[in-house]
């Protein structure tokens, strides 16, 4: 036998393993509705499930005797009263009222009182082929499905306001930041309020950067155009990319796309539609993902994959909410319209070896400070050509503000500096309300620039080395200073910290 | 054009097998479901009848194939699938002529003969997608003794389910079947 034969029946003792061991699968539902057909009205029979719990023959035979005391307790209720004889035994089934086991809820059943995402039965429009022609005609961008109270549960969200007629710009875009998340730097791009002019659409999107040239068309008018120098995506703008490339919003967070999409606002939220292909996600403020009438609401670090009539979302910080559940890090499941379905473990490693774009690790810049128009507070120096020079302080030596920032305790930093004579350096965080966090870096090199990049895990408190700068905690305030507590000139070119899976 | 219940039957009868035929081309569960849901829209919107079932899951298996190779393409993804007729005598051999049912049957037999961890870590593997660090947890061995596990399992396995089957795929390569 030839290896390729052995290796198919290897593989074939695989399948029939799954197929075996692994849940029940019914297409049935999903084919029908995708067909364009009314689903079955007379009842179908769905196998049971494979390991049916012990205790349910028991939850069942207790609900019988349950309903039986409640109809004989009934019965006695209405009885005249002048009949004591049949009240005894009726009382004597009380007990077992009470005793009546009441079934746990299983994982996957829904949860009572929350109604299922639901979605219209007409079919959905075709799947973009592999050999799509350069220009396809371009469908209008689907206004959003009602959503159901319960479908999408966002953090904080206002209370929607009035629709504004087409091409009425919206006053006051400014996003409200719920406490504990990321402020954009000032220096961004593109930050709602100030990129929108007066008639114009708000621009979503400021900052793109493609990973091959061209590799970013926008739609204009029915057709693909690539998209220019400078040019700017706007509320309803619509893109496809080839390769994969890089969109940093306005709010600050950062989308990788390897696909299509269209960004939008609803109520002050940013929507990414995906039409196709693969999203990275890493959020500064929550964005809600869209695909016909799903819908999932992102907190954090997340990778949607398109699929016909459903997303595959993997959560790897942050939350991914829909259909009011909630899918934590570290897990990954399959958004239809029944819900969120099975999750499973996922890491990003996992995500790398599947998803070439990812293969260059995502960053997104929680602060990044070159120092060219600098006008925060600074203490011990200032800065002159683009770069901050002091350090005669030798108590407090070099800082400088920003932010506050709050940390997932998942980032970097990263700077460039130099000292002018070799030093214990310590390199100092002062947050909002937890004190100090310092790391040092020993006998730093005299009259070089260097760079560093350090976990902000490696920052600990002045009192106490196991107390570690983390989640929860934010930052305000860089600091350069000697160790041994001397003067000692110091310079930064930039700075910034980075969240990265 | 096929009735709602006509659709339904078709999907009854022929999702179980249509979604091994795709798990074994190296689909994940999720991309089998998608693309078997794709086939049989595909076979519903072309309207394809036939009276026998196996010409039905011949051109089910076909048109689920080349739905594959359109994802493969269109995700980039380089795998090599061995030639239509190498796959589908492998198919054969093992599908047989009752859909799987004999080897089902075969396998539903020789798990009982497994010991109790080897049986756990197969239902841990291929029932719960378990990784082999949660594999190597539940049975007490490291992750590289699960791996062993395993493959000592899915030997046995095969071995019994060759004798039980009937089929000695030896003898039939040796017959010029390859």
């Amino acid at each position: 036998m030839n290896p390729d034969r052995e290796d198919l029946n290897d593989r074939y003792l695989d399948a029939a393993l799954r197929d075996a061991l692994g849940p029940n699968v019914d297409l049935t539902r999903r084919v029908l509705r995708a067909a364009g057909r009314a689903e079955p009205s007379r009842p179908r029979v769905i196998a049971l499930p494979r390991r049916a719990p012990v205790w349910r023959p028991l939850a069942a035979a207790a609900a019988v005797l349950v309903v039986a005391g409640l109809g004989v307790y009934a019965l006695v209720q209405v009885l005249p009263a002048d009949r004591p004889d049949q009240s005894a035994p009726a009382a004597a089934t009380r007990p077992a009222n009470e005793a009546a086991p009441a079934p746990a809820p299983r994982p996957h059943d829904p949860v009572p009182g929350v109604a299922p995402v639901t979605r219209p039965d007409e079919a959905a429009p075709p799947r973009p082929k592999a050999n799509e022609p350069e220009f396809e005609p371009l469908p209008p961008l689907p206004e959003p499905a009602p959503t159901p109270p319960d479908e999408v549960k966002r953090p904080e969200t206002p209370a929607p306001e009035p629709r504004l007629p087409d091409g009425e710009v919206k006053r006051d875009p400014e996003p409200e930041y719920p406490e504990g998340w990321t402020d954009p730097p000032e220096s961004w791009p593109g930050k709602l309020p100030e990129g929108t002019a007066p008639g114009e659409r708000a621009v979503l999107c400021a900052a793109i950067r493609p990973s091959r040239k061209d590799g970013v068309r926008v739609a204009d008018g029915g057709k693909w155009k690539p998209l220019a120098a400078g040019q700017v995506l706007r509320d309803g703008d619509r893109v496809k990319v080839t390769g994969w490339a890089d969109f940093t919003l306005g709010d600050g967070t950062l989308l990788r796309l390897d696909g299509e999409m269209a960004l939008t606002l609803e109520d002050k939220t940013t929507v990414a539609r995906l039409f196709g292909g693969v999203l990275y996600a890493d959020c500064a403020l929550p964005l809600l993902v869209r695909h016909e009438a799903l819908g999932v609401t992102l907190t954090g670090q997340a990778l949607v994959q398109y699929r016909p009539r459903a997303l595959d979302v993997s959560v790897l910080l942050g939350t991914a909410t829909a259909a009011a559940r909630e899918l934590g890090a570290g897990r990954a499941a399959r958004l239809d319209a029944d819900g969120f379905g099975r999750d499973r473990a996922v890491a990003f490693a996992d995500l790398q070896r599947e998803h070439r774009m990812l293969k260059e690790s995502p960053e997104r810049k929680a602060v990044r400070e070159d120092f060219d128009a600098y006008k925060g507070e600074i203490w011990g120096g200032e800065v002159t050509a683009g770069v901050l020079r002091g350090g005669h302080d030798k108590v407090r030596g070099l800082a400088f503000h920003f932010g506050p920032v709050p940390l997932r305790g998942n980032e970097v930093v990263r700077l460039r500096y130099r000292v002018t004579k070799r030093v214990d350096l310590v390199m100092q965080f002062g947050t909002t309300g937890d004190g100090n966090f310092r790391h040092v870096i020993r006998g730093v090199e005299s009259g070089k620039w260097l760079e560093a990049e350090i976990p902000v895990s490696a920052f600990f408190t002045n009192m106490d080395e196991t107390q570690k700068l983390a989640a929860g905690n934010a930052v305000r305030r860089f600091q350069l200073h000697d160790d041994d507590g001397r003067p000692v000139e110091s310079e930064i070119d930039w700075f910034e910290i980075v969240s990265r899976p | 054009m096929r009735s709602t219940a006509q659709i339904e039957q078709m999907v009854l009868a022929h999702q179980g097998h249509l979604l091994r035929y795709l798990r074994w081309l190296g689909c994940d569960d999720n991309l089998a479901a998608d693309m078997a849901q794709e086939t049989f829209v595909k076979v519903i919107a072309g309207d394809f009848h036939s009276d026998s079932p196996q010409a039905l899951g011949a051109y089910l298996r076909t048109t689920a194939r080349n739905f594959y190779l359109m994802h493969l393409r269109r995700e980039r993804r380089n795998v090599a699938l061995p030639e239509e007729d190498v796959l589908e005598a492998a198919w054969a051999e093992n599908e047989g002529d009752d859909f799987g049912e004999s080897y089902r049957r075969a396998l539903h037999e020789c798990m009982q003969g497994l010991a109790e961890r080897a049986k756990m870590a197969l239902t841990l593997r291929y029932g719960e997608n378990a990784s082999r660090e949660e594999i190597s947890q539940a049975t007490g061995l490291d992750p590289e003794g699960a791996k062993t596990l395993l493959r000592r399992a899915k030997d046995k396995l095969k071995e019994c389910i060759e004798k039980k089957v009937g089929k000695d795929r030896n003898e039939l390569a040796a017959n010029g079947r390859d």
